[in-house]
Parts: structure tokens; sequence; C-alpha cells
């Protein structure tokens, strides 16, 4: 393919999920049912133009195409796309996901008030996504960033009416935004040390301690929109939102956007830097998953695993491998999308049971649940195969992916005793996903039917099936490679070759897992009562530590600040004016009592006189006169003695 | 001493030179006269005409004299002199004069041809004053110029304005009687009366004794009475309060003028070029500073506009003075610039409060909504009071920047830190200043009225109010004209 | 006709006035007129566009006439010129004025107390604002921006809400207090500089050009600096500075100067709060950009510190301030304090970047705060209310005004894609790199100014939450108040807002074309004469 015509079809794909956005900003109302068909049909169409793209480019050298965007001065910034095998693989990712959400969406989605305006911002998602992954240089990246942050304000809070979806929607924006201050502050130090925005070279001639600076400031940026530890809690939170939208943000776009800054900036990071991913990454996935493990709330648990496989993700690449990193992103993205329909798939039959029969109670806590295997037999099974390979067990992708996890952070781990604690942090939190995952199956698909047992549930409509089944076809290990043991296939391979391997590695989870997935099965079998601690639930008081810490302060100050307004900086004013006023009183005061006091004394005085002071009604003559001359005397004598 | 043929002679060349005071003169005969003369229904008619007629052939007698004169003229035996400075101030006062009967137009119908006598006697003793080298002759001329105002202050006829004007005689006297005091003592000192002559420079230069400054000081406060300023200004009030509109706009600008024109004069004479070991700028500054504030600060209460007004021109005084107290040629020029522009902006400001004053809207608070019925005049009358506070675009801005400006100077060339204080002060009071100025828009624009004054055919006003606003523009757009006319002017004795 | 182009500009505007009061009263014209002469200055800002050569530095379209010229005895003669022309600087913010005069005669359209002085006064701001931003000549800058007082003045003291009287006369003494500051200054650099081709006598000139070159400074006059003039210990120069300052920052208006803005906004009536802040607030910024840095940038370069500390102050605390409002209006015009806090930062790190980002800065808050403020306009034109806590779930009931305020807000908060992203960048990238190239700020003022993001989302979305979000609520104080959607007028104002702000959000050499030259030379003067003139004080 020609330069150019890739250029152009790149620039389409980009371009397609916008215009599906456009579309369902400008159908009228009264044909909005071709919204959700249009949109999938436009995001079908990027999906397959960018697998074609994908296979056809895939170990081309690298491609980059730059116009300037702006000049400031006599540094020019460019605009453009960057093109090589980490953008393709997720070009086709964020298509194919966002694709499979439209589908999923056109069932789930139905009937909803804002429907056209839910397809839009959807599609402006993707495009936001799409836009980062293509940028070229870090500004423009950042616009998409922020983009990307925008159309998941939109997508959380998109039942406006729901308060809690609406304070979610806040939460995420702004938590993210403070994140960002580190993507702002990483974007001067690289301009203002490097005179470019280049994302392929940083050249900061020697003064490590700024670009390890610019690292960290970005590994912030990357907190906070990857959900890592302590940024995480607006993540969970956002499961306000619908349900497909949880799976687009967890699976293909919003906090996967974060893992891919860290990719592409890889060479930036200097060993001091990758050591603090490592260490934010492996503690926001031990605690992810403890805190997935005490949810009760079908989202929630998701929402934490999401946060915990985050961790894994970061800490891959804070361990050097990012090729690894992005071989993890791929297979979660289909089997955490996968999830998260099946989620929705359960409460969207769950809510049209209740619908029906008028019973209602929360469909998303799992003590409610349970016993759907037999209802919903299809999204179980699609279901099933991604919490396999969630949980890391053989012959699903997700056991590949872990296993180039856990072997790279113990290369990387050596023989230092701090490095070996974070390393095994990655394993236990490795037994957690097990647990939680077993944990979430058990109750909802297999314990006794309780409350659900009094609806009639039926199995979702094909529409929605579809992005189901192929979602859990890709969560099998031929997505990774043909070895079904080995991690190195095509991905691989072509991104970060020659990865080590270790083989007792390999074979321990090959054994351990299956073990531990059904000590796991049988524990929740026997234990019954599912248990929490309110520590963890609430994940970690984070909330609250955040109202306390940042928003009742700042909302302190800003009364201050109002007060300083109104009574400081007003009240210095208005005292200015008062004194004039004040002085002008004292004139008029002097000149009515003093003068009219002395008046009176000398008007007595001059009644003895004569008649002129009683021709005057106020007879203030004299005493004008008086203090005219008195004046005067006093000023002759000041200026003879001064 | 002269012998008569000399005197003659003396004489026979000063009246070349002496026009405009003749026709003056003339012109106090003539209304007089027609006082005399024309029965009620004449005189109601065509006095104005009259009085307009003369007064403008007294404005063009001094054009006159102003392109004769280039240098210092002694006249009458060195009792005068004329110089360029005394025709401006003149030709000031002439300008003045028309427009005080431009204001009075169909108006204060009673003793009209009285009226302008008055007002052509104060003229005459205002050209006198500015005029004079010789202390007899200021006090003669202030006098002349003391006594019309007294009695014109009692125009309206009642109760009130019979009280100011008595207020006024007394106060003047007693102010006259200082002055007197002082010119005898300094006779003492000198024994000249001709603060011009070498002989009077001279005895001083020996004499700088507190002797000497107290009998100066006794002088400056009969001048400072002339000029309304502190400490010899608290007659103004009461006095604009009771007298008419248009004979306020003219206290507040000839008499006023002149005792600035000589003040001038004799501080030049007693200042001896610099070499004064008594500094006066001081004392100027001095007065200018409280002159300023005062006026400022006790204008800011005053609910009546004329009244207001009055200490607006005392204010304003001040700033005369901030031009005068460096005494350079520079500083005198920029003085003379603000004059006319305040003479202009006043009588503008005095037009439409007389205008108003007609149709009974007397204190502030009857000015509220007028801003709408009357809107032409309200925003003449706008013009005028922004030009007092100068602001731009009109020419009082403009007066402002240079009267500072060679303040300004004069404390670059100096470093007299005092120049520096009055400079702040200056500028300080031009804020306390826009409180009281924007007092009457205010409440015409921005509070609504609740009695509607009629809006009754007020062309002949407005008109006159127009030309008035014109020429303000027209000085702030286009200075330089006037400047050239300034830059002729000397100011040596 | 291009050599009258900006005094066709200037002038265009005052005839219309005249024409607009000769008409009788009552009359419905006067709107029409209005109007039309805005569109008319449209027309002739085109002319300019064409005319406007991007690749000269330096000013371009000049005009210039004898106005004054005062022979004065020992001073030599004094001289102003009637001189106009545009470079970088004026040309971006004479577009927006023209554009912004054209929306907010729009926006008055409905104005019913006395139409004729209303649309008079707009007119005569109208020639006062664009006479601002082209006079090239000190004394004629400081006529028209005096004359921009009276009639902002009037129409908020007039048209204004209830507390209108104590907002207008606050706003007055303010302005004027800044002006008289202003003056100062300018008396002084009349008697200090002369003109740099005279013969002979000494001619004192106002013309800014002049004034910048410090060749123009006359020795031993009070700003020589081989005169190291001193008052309380500071150096004379650095006092003119602070004095520009000041008088610049109240109009910016900068903390802790602000506190007529509020008032001013809250009282004044829709159109006239988009002009204040859409363009009476760029003089601030001009006014430091044109004047106080090239004149004094040797107390600039010890200053500019200072500058940046009060900038950064503004961004934060006008934040703050805005969160705690309850009016609408009142937030949003601390938002506009925060936002021109921007301007003074990026002013004071005297790089391309810095200076580009500030001016920049000016023209996206022009368009966004216009937006901003006739969105608050329409709501209270339906309800006379502007309490944020007395709405809830606004969107369902105006979803189209729902979508404007949503990109008001999120233009407002510097999302990227919107114009105040672009500025704000710039301003953070000129902010961080000075320290390393001229060592004027350091690098914590830009990164504390970060937090001023953080902080706009904050109030932004909780309005957004307070405001349009939940379930459908208005407490309404008065009855019969019909909420409906925008009407095509008001359409026809926000769209062209909303349209440019993303044009300039994602293509940003549009204005960058005008501005680059502009900003180099303003750094490259401000930084090599302020060199020069700091060796001349310590050798």
């Amino acid at each position: 393919m020609s330069s150019q015509a890739l250029f152009s079809s790149l620039v389409l794909i980009a371009l397609l999920p916008l215009l599906s956005a456009l579309v369902a900003t400008v159908i009228p109302a009264s044909h909005r049912w071709i919204t959700p068909l249009a949109s999938s049909l436009l995001l079908a169409l990027a999906s397959i133009l960018s697998l074609l793209l994908s296979i056809s480019q895939w170990n081309e050298p690298t491609l980059v195409w730059e116009k300037t965007w702006f000049t400031l001065g006599e540094s020019t910034v460019t605009a453009g796309i960057l093109l090589n095998n980490t953008t393709l693989v997720l070009l086709s990712v964020v298509t194919f996901i966002s694709f499979m959400v439209h589908l999923f969406s056109i069932g789930y989605m139905a009937g909803d008030k804002g429907e056209q305006r839910y397809y839009s911002i959807l599609g402006f998602f993707t495009f936001a996504m799409l836009g980062l992954v293509l940028a070229d240089n870090l500004l423009l990246l950042f616009v998409f960033w922020e983009l990307v942050g925008f159309s998941s304000y939109m997508l959380i809070g998109h039942w406006r009416e729901k308060d809690a979806a609406t304070a979610a929607a806040k939460k995420a924006f702004i938590i993210n935004r403070i994140a960002d201050l580190g993507f702002i502050i990483a974007l001067l130090i690289i301009w203002g040390h490097t005179g470019s925005f280049s994302l392929t070279s940083f050249n900061f001639e020697e003064q490590e301690a700024w670009r390890t600076g610019a690292a960290l400031c970005l590994l912030l940026a990357v907190m906070g929109k990857s959900a890592q530890l302590p940024f995480f809690n607006w993540l969970s939170s956002a499961m306000e939102g619908p349900t497909p939208v949880s799976a687009l943000i967890h699976a293909a776009t919003m906090v996967v956007a974060g893992v891919f800054l860290l990719i592409r900036v890889f060479p930036l990071f200097t060993p001091l830097a990758l050591d603090v991913v490592v260490i934010i990454g492996s503690s926001t996935a031990v605690l992810g998953a403890l805190a997935a493990l005490h949810q009760f709330d079908f989202k929630k648990i998701l929402a934490y695993s999401t946060i915990s496989q985050l961790g894994l993700l970061v800490a891959a690449v804070g361990t050097g491998a990012y090729g690894v990193a992005l071989l993890h992103l791929l297979t979660h993205a289909f089997f955490k999308a996968g999830l998260f329909l099946g989620a929705g798939a359960v409460i969207h039959s769950l809510h049209q049971a209740q619908h029906s029969s008028h019973v209602h109670f929360d469909v998303q806590d799992i003590r409610n649940l349970g016993g759907l295997r037999k209802e919903m037999p299809i999204t179980f099974f699609c279901f099933s195969i991604c919490a396999a390979a969630l949980a890391g067990l053989p012959l699903f992708s997700g056991f590949q992916s872990k296993d180039a996890i856990l072997v790279s952070v113990f290369s990387w781990s050596g023989d230092q005793v701090w490095r070996q604690a974070f390393a095994w942090t990655i394993v236990i939190t490795s037994v957690l996903t097990i647990f939680y995952t077993v944990r979430m199956l058990w109750f909802v698909f297999f314990e006794e039917a309780k409350k659900t047992a009094l609806l009639t549930i039926q199995e979702v409509p094909t529409i929605m099936r579809i992005p189901l089944v192929l979602l859990s076809l890709g969560s099998l290990w031929w997505m990774v490679a043909f070895h079904p043991l080995d991690f190195s296939g095509w991905l691989l391979d072509s991104i970060q070759p020659n990865q080590e391997h270790n083989l007792f590695i390999t074979w321990l989870s090959l054994i351990s897992i299956p073990t531990l997935t059904v000590l796991a099965f049988l524990w929740f079998k026997y234990r019954k009562k599912p248990t929490t601690l309110g520590f963890l639930q609430e994940g970690y008081y984070l909330d609250y530590l955040n109202s306390l810490l940042v928003t009742k302060p700042i909302l302190a100050m800003s009364t201050v600040s109002e007060r300083i307004d109104k009574k400081g900086l007003d009240g210095i004013i208005h005292g200015f004016a008062y004194l004039t006023v004040g002085l002008a009183h004292l004139l008029a005061w002097v000149d009515k009592n003093i003068v009219d006091g002395l008046v009176d004394a000398s008007g007595r005085l001059a009644k003895g006189f004569g008649s002129i002071a009683r021709s005057f009604s106020g007879g203030q003559i004299q005493s004008y006169i008086f203090w005219s001359v008195f004046a005067l005397v006093i000023s002759l004598f000041w200026f003879l003695f001064y | 001493m002269l012998g008569t043929n000399e005197k003659l002679e003396w004489i026979q060349l000063s009246l070349k030179y002496f026009l405009p005071e003749l026709v003056l003169v003339g012109a106090f005969l003539i209304l007089l006269l027609s006082s005399l003369v024309l029965n009620k229904g004449h005189q109601k008619k065509s006095i104005d005409w009259i009085a307009l007629l003369l007064l403008m052939a007294t404005l063009m007698a001094s054009v006159i004299s102003w392109n004769q004169t280039t240098a210092n003229i002694p006249l009458f035996s060195g009792m005068l002199t004329q110089s360029t400075f005394a025709v401006y101030l003149k030709l000031l006062f002439d300008v003045a004069g028309v427009l005080t009967v431009l204001l009075s137009w169909k108006a204060y119908e009673y003793r009209k041809a009285e009226y302008y006598a008055l007002v052509t006697c104060a003229l005459l003793g205002a050209h006198v004053l500015v005029m004079s080298s010789n202390l007899i002759m200021v006090f003669l001329a202030i006098e002349l110029i003391s006594l019309p105002s007294y009695l014109l202050t009692a125009f309206v006829f009642s109760k009130k304005s019979m009280e100011g004007a008595l207020k006024y005689f007394l106060f003047g006297s007693v102010a006259s009687a200082i002055m007197l005091y002082g010119m005898s003592l300094l006779y003492g000192i000198t024994h000249t009366f001709d603060f011009t002559s070498e002989v009077f420079a001279k005895a001083i230069y020996y004499q700088q004794t507190p002797f000497f400054f107290i009998s100066v000081c006794l002088i400056l406060a009969g001048l400072l009475f002339k000029i309304a300023s502190t400490p010899m200004h608290p007659w103004a009030p009461d006095v604009y309060e009771a007298a008419p509109s248009p004979i306020v706009a003219f206290f507040s600008v000839v008499p006023k003028l002149a005792g600035i024109g000589i003040l001038v004069l004799f501080c030049l004479a007693i200042d001896l070029k610099g070499n004064s070991s008594i500094r006066w700028y001081i004392v100027l500054s001095l007065i200018a500073i409280l002159t300023l504030s005062i006026g400022n600060f006790a204008a800011l209460l005053q609910k009546n506009p004329k009244r207001m007004m009055a200490y607006s021109s005392i204010a304003q005084a001040g700033i005369l003075l901030i031009g005068a107290i460096t005494l350079t040629n520079q500083g005198l020029q920029f003085m003379l610039f603000y004059a006319t522009v305040f003479l202009l902006a006043n009588y503008l400001v005095f037009l439409y409060i007389g205008h108003f004053e007609r149709k009974s809207i007397v204190d502030m608070e009857s000015y509220a909504g007028i801003g709408k019925s009357n809107a032409a005049s309200s925003i003449l009358l706008l013009v005028g009071l922004i030009s007092l506070t100068g602001l731009p675009p009109t020419a009082g801005f403009l007066a402002k920047v240079f009267v500072f400006s060679s303040l300004w100077n004069s404390y670059e060339i100096s470093g007299q830190g005092l120049y520096l204080v009055v400079f702040v002060v200056g500028l300080l009071n031009t804020v306390v200043s826009l409180f009281f100025y924007l007092k009457i828009p205010y409440q015409s624009f921005l509070k609504n009225g609740s009695n509607t004054v009629p809006s009754e055919n007020s062309w002949g006003v407005n008109l006159l109010g127009f030309l008035l606003v014109i020429t303000l523009l027209g000085l702030f757009f286009l200075p330089s004209g006037l400047m050239g006319w300034l830059n002729r002017i000397t100011f040596a004795l | 006709m291009h050599e009258y182009l900006l005094s066709l500009l200037i002038f265009l505007p005052l005839i219309g006035a005249l024409i607009v009061l000769v008409l009788p009263a009552g009359t419905f014209y006067g709107r029409s007129i209005a109007l039309l002469i805005a569109l008319l200055q449209g027309l002739v800002f085109i002319f300019i566009l064409a005319a406007y050569d991007t690749s000269l530095t330096g000013l371009q379209l000049a005009e210039r006439a004898r106005w004054i010229s005062l022979a004065m005895g020992t001073w030599g003669e004094v001289r102003a010129d009637y001189f106009v022309a545009l470079d970088g600087l004026s040309l971006p913010l004479v577009g927006l004025s023209v554009f912004i005069f054209i929306i907010a005669t729009i926006s008055s359209w409905k104005v019913e107390k006395s139409r004729k002085g209303y649309f008079a006064l707009l007119l005569v701001l109208n020639a006062a604002v664009m006479g601002t931003f082209c006079a090239q000549d000190f004394l004629l800058f400081y006529l028209f921006f005096e004359f921009m007082l009276l009639p902002m003045f009037f129409l908020i003291g007039i048209w204004g809400g209830a507390r209108r009287e104590y907002a207008s006369i606050k706003f007055f003494l303010y302005t004027l207090l800044g002006s008289i500051l202003i003056l100062i200054v300018m008396i002084a650099l009349l008697l200090s500089t002369k003109s740099s081709n005279d013969t002979g006598t000494v001619v004192h000139s106002f013309s800014i050009t002049d004034m910048t070159n410090s060749a123009n400074i006359l020795s031993q006059s009070v700003l020589d600096p081989q005169r190291g003039l001193e008052l309380f210990g500071i150096s004379v120069r650095v006092w003119a500075f602070i004095f520009l300052f000041i008088g610049f920052g109240i109009k910016l208006p900068m903390v802790p100067l602000h506190t007529w803005l509020p008032d001013a906004h809250v009282e004044a009536p829709t159109a006239i709060s988009v002009l204040l802040a859409a363009l009476l607030l760029k003089i601030g910024g001009y006014g430091l950009l044109r004047i106080t840095y090239p004149l004094f940038p040797d107390a600039a370069m010890q200053l500019s510190w200072l500058v940046a500390l009060f900038g950064v102050i503004s961004i934060i605390y006008g934040a703050l301030a805005a969160m705690a409002s309850k009016d609408l209006k009142r937030l949003i015009a601390y938002s506009s304090v925060s936002h021109m806090g921007f301007v003074l930062l990026g002013v004071a790190s005297v790089t391309t970047e810095g200076a580009a980002g500030a001016v920049y800065q000016m023209v996206s808050h022009g368009v966004i705060s216009a937006m901003l403020f006739l969105l608050v306009g329409v709501l209270y034109d339906r309800t006379h209310d502007r309490m944020i806590e007395n709405y809830s779930g606004l969107s369902s009931k105006m979803p189209v005004y729902f979508s404007y305020t949503l990109l008001a807000f999120f233009a407002s908060l510097g999302l990227p894609g919107f114009s105040g992203f672009m500025a704000e960048v710039m301003v953070f990238l000129g902010a961080f790199k000075s320290n390393g190239v001229n060592g004027l700020i350091h690098e914590s003022f830009a990164i504390v100014a970060t937090l001023g993001l953080v902080l706009g989302a904050a109030y932004y979305l909780w309005t957004l939450q307070r405001m349009f979000f939940g379930k459908y609520h208005f407490k309404s104080s008065t009855e019969n108040t019909s909420l409906v959607d925008l009407d095509q007028r008001e359409i026809l104002m926000l769209l062209p807002l909303a349209l440019i702000t993303i044009a300039f959000g994602i293509f940003p050499q549009l204005l960058l074309n005008f501005i680059n030259p502009f900003a180099d030379s303003f750094t490259e003067t401000v930084l090599q004469t302020g060199k020069a003139i700091q060796a001349i004080i310590r050798p």
C-alpha cells in the first residue's frame, strides 16, 4: 500500500467513529431507530478496515506522517500519525471492542431516552481513543487523552437524572484532571528541555533529574487514567454508567490509554522511574484484587478486578517488559469486555424480568443472584470462558499473558530482596484473582437461586449474544500463540522479541492455578455466606480520604477566598470610601459645630456691640472672619517659627 | 515728581493702550443711562442686546490691544503695566463678561440695566487689577471688583441673597483691611508702592525679615480672598448659594483669575527671580494643597449644586495655584491654559445650573431622572463636569496634564520633595473630585425622577452649551492654536 | 482606501452614534443602525485582513497625522500624533472586538429601556475599544482608554440590575484610579523621552514606538537610568513599572484589585457583561504587552516574578472564589479573574510561547466568556433568577441550551479542542521555560498555576451537576416562568462563538500566524533593551 493510501485509510479509520457520532447527532428523533444500526455499521467498517490494515502492515517498519500543526516562534509543533506494531494492535483492539459494544448496546440501550446521545458519545469516545493511539507527539496525544476523559464523563453520567451517576462522572473527570496535571507538567519539562514533543526521541542532554521528573509526572497521569493507587476510586464509582460503557472503558479505551502511554514513552523512563512504576503497579494490583474479593456489587467486582489487572500491566511495563504489558492488554481487553458484557447481559435480562413481574431488588448485588447458569446458558458459557481467562487457567489467553508477566517480574527482581517482595505481590495477586473470579462465578451462576427465583428469566436477544460469543472466542489461547503454554507468539515476537522464558514458573502455574481454582470452588461451596470487610468493600475509604484531604479543604479555601473578597478587599475599598466621606463629614461638622459654637459665643458677645449680628439668621459671618483671621495668624506663626 | 506736561504726555501715551478699559467705562455709563432713558418695556427688550454689544466691543478692544502688545509697557506713570500676561487675562475676563450676559439672557428682569452696569464695573476692576504694578492700584482695583460684587450678590432680592451679600461685604471689608495693613507695613519697609520697581526689589533684598514676611502674608490674605482660596474661602459657599447663577459663574471666574494674575505678579516681584531667601514656593504649595483638599472634600457632602460648585471652584483655585507655584514661564503658561478651560467649563456648568434653576430644579435630588426628559441638556452638562474633573476627551484633561507636567518638570529640575507631594495630592484629589462632579449626572441618568420635568424648548441654552462643549472638545483635539498664543506671553515684571 | 481602513473602523461607530442620536426618539432603527455599523466594521476588518501581511514584524496599515504639536519654550516641542496601526498584538484583538460587537448588538436586540441612548452609548464604546487597540500614540491610547469609562458607567448604571449604582460607581472609581496611575507615568515618559527623528530642538513625543527605544531617553531626566533617581529607595523606573502594572492590573483584573469585576458583571445587562469580559478586560493585558513591558524592560526583568506571582494568585484565587459563588454570573465573573491570570503569567515569562499564549488567551477568553455570559443571560431572560441552587435538572428541560452550556463550560475549563486549552498550554510552556531561557520566573510558578485547571474543572462540573443534572426542579420566585429552549436569535449568537473557539482550538496557526511575529519581537526587544539598560544602571 502506498504511504498516502495508508495514511488516508488510517485517517478514515479514526474518522469513521466520529462520523458515527455525527450521524447519531443529526438523525431526527423521529428516525431514531436508524441510529444504533448506522453506528454499529460504521464501527464494523472501522473494525474490519483496521484488522485488514493490521494484517497487511504487521511487522513493517515504523511509519510517521507529520504536518506542521502550529509554530511558536522558531519552534514547530507537528501533528501526525505514528504507525508501528503497537499502534496496529491498539487500533484493532479499540475498533473491535467498540464494535462489540455497539452491537451489544443495540439490545441493551433499546428504548433509552438518550439513546442517540449515547451513540454519539460512544462514537466520539472511540474516535478520541483512536486519535490517542495514532498521535505522533505528546501534545497531540494529550489532546486526545483529555477528550477520552471528556467522553467518559459524558458516558458515565449518561443517566442524567440519576444523582449517583452524575456524581460519579464528575468524580471521574476531576480525579483524572488532577492526575493530568502530571501530564501537563511532563509536557512542560519535555518542551522546556528538549524543545519538542516528539514521542520517539527524548533528547535531555544529560539532565537525568529532569528526565526522571518528566517520567514520574507522566506516571502520575497514567495513575489517574489507568486507575492506579491512590486514584482508583473513580473507576469503581464509574459503574454507575451503562454497562456496555463499562466494558468499553475497562477493555479498550480510557484505562487502557494509560498503559498505552507508558508503552509509547517507555524510552523516557530512567531506571529509577521504572522502579517507581513497578511499585505503583504491583501495589495497585494486590490492593485491587483484595478489594475485588470483598465486593457484593457484580460490576464492582469486575471494576476492582480491572484495577488489579491494570496494576499488573503497569508493573509489567516497569520491569521493562512493555511487550508483555501489551500482550496482557490485548488478552485483558477481550476477556474483560466479555465479562462486562456478560454482566451486562445478566443485568439486562434481570431488568427485563423485573419489569414484567414487578419484583424489585438490586440486580447487581450478587447476594440476590444465583443459579443463572440454567436460565442463561449461553451467557454463562461465554462468561465462564472469559472468567477462566481472567483467573489464568491454562488454554485461555490469560494464562499465557499472566505467565509472561510473572516471568518478566521475576527476571527483573533478580537477587534484590525488595524487588522480590514486589514480585511476590504479583504472585499473590494472581492467587487472589482466582479466588474472586470463582467467588463471582459461584454466586451469580452456581449458587441456588435466591431472589432471582421469583423472576422468569430469559436469555438475552441474539444481537447481544453475538458479541459475547466473539469475545469469549477471543479469550482462548490462540489469541496469543498456537502453543497454548507459550506466551511468545505473533505479538510478542514482533513487539519485544527474545523474551526470557522461565519454565519453572510456567510449570508451576500450570499446576497451581487449576488446583487453586478447584480449591476456591470448594471453599465457596461450603462456606456459603459471602463475607466482607467494610474497609475493603469501600475501596480503602479512598472516597472518604478524598473528601477529607482534598474536597473539604478546597471548599473551605473557596469559602475563605470569597469571604476575603467580600469582607477583606471590598472592606478596604469601602473603608476608604468611608474615610473620605468621614473626612467630608468632619469638615462639615467643624463648619457647623465648632464654628457655630463659637458663633453662638461670639453672637452673645456681639449682642452687646450692636445690631449687626442680629440682622443675620445664622450670624455665621463673624465666625467665618474669625476663623480666616485665626488661620492666617496660625499659618503666619507656623511659617515664621517652622 | 513729574511735571504736568509730562503727566499729560503719559496719559496721552497710555490711553492708546487703555482702550478696553475706556470701552468698559463707556459701557458702564451707557448702561446706567439706559436704565434712566429707556422705559421698562424697551429696557426689557433691548437691554440684553445692548449689554452684549458693549461687552463684545470690549472684547474686540482687548483683542486689538493683544495684537498691539508684545512687551511690557508702563502706563500712567508706571501705575499700571500693559503686559501680554495682563492682556490675555483681560481677554478671558471679557469672554466671561460676554458669557455672563448670555447666561443672564431674558432672566433676572428686575433692574437689569443696573445689573449689567455692575458687571461691567467689576470687569473694569479686574482689568485694572491685572495691570497694576502699584500696590495702591491693587487695592483700588480690588475694591472696584468687590463693591459691585457685593451688590450683585443681592440681585435675587431675597432675604437669603441679602444675607449673603452682607456676609460677603463684611468678609470682604475685613480682608481689605488686612491687606491694606499689610501694604502699609510693606511701604514702611520699602518706601515705595511700586512693586515692580528696582527700589522695591533692592529694599526687600536686604530686608528678608519676619516683619517683611508678615506684611507680605497680610497682602496675600487679601488676594486669597479674591481667589477664594484657603484660608480666606469660607465666604464662597454662602455667597454662591445666594447669588444668581450667571453672577456665580462670573464670581467663580473673573475675580478669581484676576486675583491669581496679580498674585503671580506680586509673587514674581517678591521672589526676586529666585534670589529671595524666603522660600515662597513652600507657602504657595501649602496654600495650594489645602485649598485643593478642603475644596474637594467639602464639596463631597453638598446637596445644593451651587454650593457644590462653590467648593469646586475653591478646589479649582488650588489647581490654578499649583500651576503658579513654580513661577516658571512654562508653569504659568499652562496655568493660563487651565484658566481658559476652567472658564469655559465653569460657564457651561453654571449655564445649566441656572437653566434648571429656572425650572425650579434646585437641589441635587431634584435632578433625578432629568437625563431622560432633558437629554441634550444633561449630556452637555455632563461634558462640562467631565472637563472640570479632567477626563478626556475634554480640554480639562489636557489642561490638567499640562499643569501636572510642568510641576513634574520642576520637580525633575529642582528635586524638591514638596513638589512631588503637591503632585500626588493633586492627582489623588482628582479621584475625590470625581465623586461630586458625577453627582448630578448620577442623579439625572441613573436615578428615576418622581416628578417629570417638562422638556421645554431650550434650544437657545443648548446652542450656547453646544458651542461651549465644542470649544472644550476642540481645545482637547487642537490645543496648538491656544498654546501658540500662550507661548507669546512673557512673565517678566 | 487602505490608508484609511483603521480610521474607518474607529469612526464608523461614532458616525453611527451620531445618526442614532439625531434620529427622533421612539424610532426603532437604533438597533438596526448599530447592527449595520457593526457589520460594516466586519467588512472593513475583512479588508484589513486582506491588506495585512503576516510575514512582517512591526506595525502595518499605519496612519499618522500631526495632532498636537506645541512649542514649549525651554522644553522644546511636545508632539502627539493621531497614530494608529496594527501589529500581531493589535490585529487579533481588533478582530475579536469587531466580532464581539456584532454579537453584543444582536444580544441587545430586546433592550426596551431608552433604546436610543443605549445604542448610541454602545456605538461610542465600540469606537473607544477599536481606538484603544489601534492607537500607537500614548496620548491617543489614553484618550480612548478613558473614553471607555463613561459609556460603560452609564451602560451599567442605567441598564443594569438592582445594585447597578453601586456597581457602576465602583467600576468607575477603580478604573479611574488605575488610569491616574497610568497618567502619572505618561507624564513622566513624556518629559523623559524625545522623538527619534528630531533635529536641533528636543521633541517630546507621545509615540509609543519612540518611547520603546531606549536611545530616546533624555539624559538627566527622571526616567534616565544613568541618573538612577530613587524614591523611597526604589528606582523611579521601577516605580513607573509598578504604577503601570497596577493601572493595567485593575483593568485585567488581577487579584487583589479585582473586586469591581464581580459586582460590575452581576449588575450589568447581558450584552454589557459580554463586552466587559470579552473586550474591556483585554485592555489590561494589552497595556502590559504594549506599554508596561516594552517601555520599562529593565524594571520588568527585575519584577517579572512579581507579575507572575500575581498571575498565579489570580488563577488560583479566582477559581476558588468562583467555586464559592452562589450566583451563576458571579461564578463566571470570577472564572474571568482566574483566566486572565494566565495572561499575566504568560507576559511575565517574556518568552515567545508565553507572550503568544497571553495574546491567544486574550482572544480565546474573549470568545468563551462572551459565550458564557450570553448563556447566563438566556437563563436570566426566562426566569430572572441566577441562583445556582434554585435550579436542578435543566438538561432535560432545555437540551439545546444545555448542549451549548456544556460546550462553553468545557471550553472554559480548558478541554483540548477548544481555544482555551491552546492558550493555557502556551502560557504554561513559556512560564516553565522562562527560567532556563532568561531566568525571569521560576518553574514552580507554572507548576502551581496548573492547579487552576483542576479547580476550573471542579467548579464547572459542580455547577453542571447542580443545575443541569438530577430531576428537573426550579424553585421560582416568580410565577409563570416558562423555560423554553434557545430561540433562533440566541443560536445565531452562540453558534459562531462556539465554532470560533473550536476552530482556534484545532487550528491554532490561524491565530498564531499573526501573533508569532509579535511574540518574537516582543521577547527580543524586552530582553535586549532590558539587559542594555540594566548594564547602564550597573556597569
